[in-house]
């Protein structure tokens, strides 16, 4: 589930084009609950628009440990952005659901853009 | 997918599917299409989405799906479901994203000869002073006490700090301002978003276009909105940008849980909603309401910015350069209004998804010089066709909650439009088409190719075969202003 969380992040970001200036990086955490797992997953791609839109900064190396099945403590290298192509309004729920089986987890995000 | 055969064909541009479709309808699906638009409309979701948000508690006479329709989430944009007030629900996702998503439309005196060699410089004015782009933000800074006070009174705000003028709010929708508006309702990221982004224009399907009234239809009309043939007019479609946004993303999370509690069973997550006259209902609509402000003066502040370009263009070229408020709509918004269901005046909670109000001739809400005429409709095209201006007409009370379309709507996604077209290839061509182009970003401009929207005369013929609006004049653009 971790590893669905941190790829989620990967894609949207690349969704966005968001592109980090040289600079140095700094490390980020983020501690959030939900009610249950596609909340989870919405509210952490949540958190990451609203830190790129009102600090604008973009992030890189995502970690993210499931605690509890309902909570994640995330880290991330965080960097000033230079600029994102695609601006993303918002996540939805629309269709969502995080499915499991032999290969791990899987879902798909619809984004409104 | 849903087939053409689920519809009864109620006349020669409604479709119908009845509630004995799928168990969870209460209401029907009325389809106002052309057979060719319907048959596009199946082609997506957008028929599935319709059937799932007449399930709503709490609605009434049918769910209206306009002839622009096009896949959304939750409801499909192009979609208009009434709730009974305050017994039913309130759903962000009948309501969109970017709440109160609107257009603006402004006449001029200035005729199209007199600056056809000059719009390029007019573009570039316009896009130098109405800041637009991905997270673009403006140049007005709100304190938290100013953000409360513009969710307040809306673009009465703006005209009251100079930015406009007393005569422009009378020809906005509510006049610029809904009641109900609660700011303690925003959380501190909705107004973190907000305070910065007042003014702009934002990106993706935004923009400021310059057209030439090319054809008048209708000319009583067209005389009382101050439209002439001949001479240019402009168009501002824009929103409440991320406050809107957060607004939306704020409730539709929270209302996760509130269906829960209400024991409301959904198709579709997407389209959570709590009763009105909950808690969280409530505070839905006064949040709601403050991004609907918000909207309507960003569009105010944006029509002093076109003003000041165009003051920076035209002296010497026209001797008036003035632009006047045609009227402004929403076209995602929730509003309490009064219709007539089975012969019985009923309160109702009107939710338009990429659907504009379209109030008919003799409706109270409209100001003194529209109450005969009927509410001017805006329905921009895409930039390389044509926009049109309707005024709405009796049937739209009975059919459609007072409702209509908004635009051409969509036939290919943004996707596929950027993987089918160049926007430097799109840009020379509309250059040679004699438009002029000022864009913050070329797959930006490739998303809203012409080639991605349905041809907006047929929509609109759709509404006027169905005596919803009748044509007033058609538009052509000459300049574009895009994020």
């Amino acid at each position: 589930m971790g590893e669905l969380l941190e790829n989620a992040a990967v894609g949207m970001l690349d969704l966005a084009g968001a592109e980090a200036k040289q600079a140095e990086s700094k490390p980020q955490t983020f501690d959030i609950t939900a009610e249950d797992r596609e909340s989870l997953l919405v509210l952490w791609l949540e958190e990451i628009l609203y830190q790129m839109e009102t600090r604008r900064v973009t992030f890189t190396n995502f970690q993210v440990e499931i605690r509890d099945v309902l909570s994640l403590h995330g880290t991330a290298e965080e960097y000033p952005l230079k600029r994102i192509l695609k601006f993303i309004k918002a996540v939805t729920f629309y269709d969502l659901e995080i499915e499991e089986d032999t290969d791990g987890f899987s879902t798909t995000i619809v984004f409104d853009v | 997918m849903i087939s053409k055969d689920a519809f009864r064909r109620m006349g020669p541009v409604e479709w119908e599917i009845p509630t004995d479709f799928r168990k969870d309808m209460r209401v029907p699906v009325r389809v106002f299409a052309s057979e060719p638009l319907l048959e596009a409309a199946l082609q997506d979701r957008s028929v599935e989405q319709a059937l799932n948000g007449s399930t709503l508690p709490g609605v009434v006479g049918q769910f209206a799906v306009m002839p622009d329709v096009h896949q959304g989430y939750g409801f499909p944009i192009g979609g208009v479901a009434a709730t009974e007030f305050p017994g039913g629900v309130i759903s962000p996702g009948g309501i969109g994203y970017d709440i109160n998503c609107g257009v603006r439309l402004l006449s001029s005196r200035i005729p199209f000869e007199a600056v056809s060699d000059h719009l390029e410089k007019l573009a570039a004015a316009l896009f130098s002073k109405c800041p637009s782009g991905v997270g673009s933000t403006g140049q007005i800074r709100l304190r938290r006490k100013d953000l409360h006070a513009v969710c307040r009174a809306g673009a009465g705000w703006a005209v009251k700090n100079g930015y406009g003028r007393q005569e422009d709010l009378a020809r906005i929708e509510a006049e610029g301002c809904l009641q109900g508006a609660e700011p303690t309702a925003l959380s501190k990221r909705a107004a973190d978003r907000g305070r910065l982004q007042l003014g702009t224009l934002g990106a993706g399907n935004h923009f400021i276009e310059v057209d030439v009234v090319q054809r008048v239809l209708h000319p009583e009309a067209a005389r009382g909105m101050g439209l002439m043939e001949g001479h240019l007019a402009l168009q501002i479609h824009t929103g409440s940008r991320g406050f809107g946004h957060q607004v939306c993303s704020d409730y539709v999370r929270e209302f996760q849980n509130a269906v829960g509690r209400y024991g409301i069973r959904l198709p579709d997550r997407e389209l959570v909603c709590a009763p009105m006259d909950s808690p969280e209902g409530k505070r839905y609509f006064g949040a709601m309401n403050c991004a609907a402000n918000y909207a309507f003066c960003n569009r105010q502040v944006i029509t002093h910015s076109a003003r000041r370009a165009f003051e920076a263009v035209l002296p010497g070229l026209v001797e008036d350069w003035d632009l006047h408020v045609v009227y402004d709509l929403a076209h995602n918004i929730g509003k309490v209004e009064t219709h007539i269901v089975e012969g019985h005046r009923q309160k109702l909670l009107v939710h338009r998804k990429g659907a504009t109000r379209a109030f008919g001739p003799g409706s109270e809400e409209l100001p003194p010089g529209y109450q005969e005429l009927g509410q001017p409709v805006l329905v921009p095209g895409s930039m390389g066709t044509a926009s049109w201006v309707l005024v709405a007409a009796g049937g739209a009370m009975e059919q459609t909650f007072g409702s209509c379309c908004h635009g051409a709507g969509r036939v290919m996604s943004r996707s596929q439009a950027k993987k089918q077209v160049w926007g430097a290839q799109l840009l020379q061509d509309l250059k040679a088409q004699g438009i002029a182009v000022q864009a913050g970003s070329m797959p930006g401009l490739a998303e809203e190719a012409p080639s991605a929207y349905k041809e907006v005369d047929s929509v609109v013929e759709v509404v006027c075969q169905a005596g919803i609006a009748k044509k007033v004049a058609r538009l052509r653009p000459v300049a574009v202003v895009k994020g």
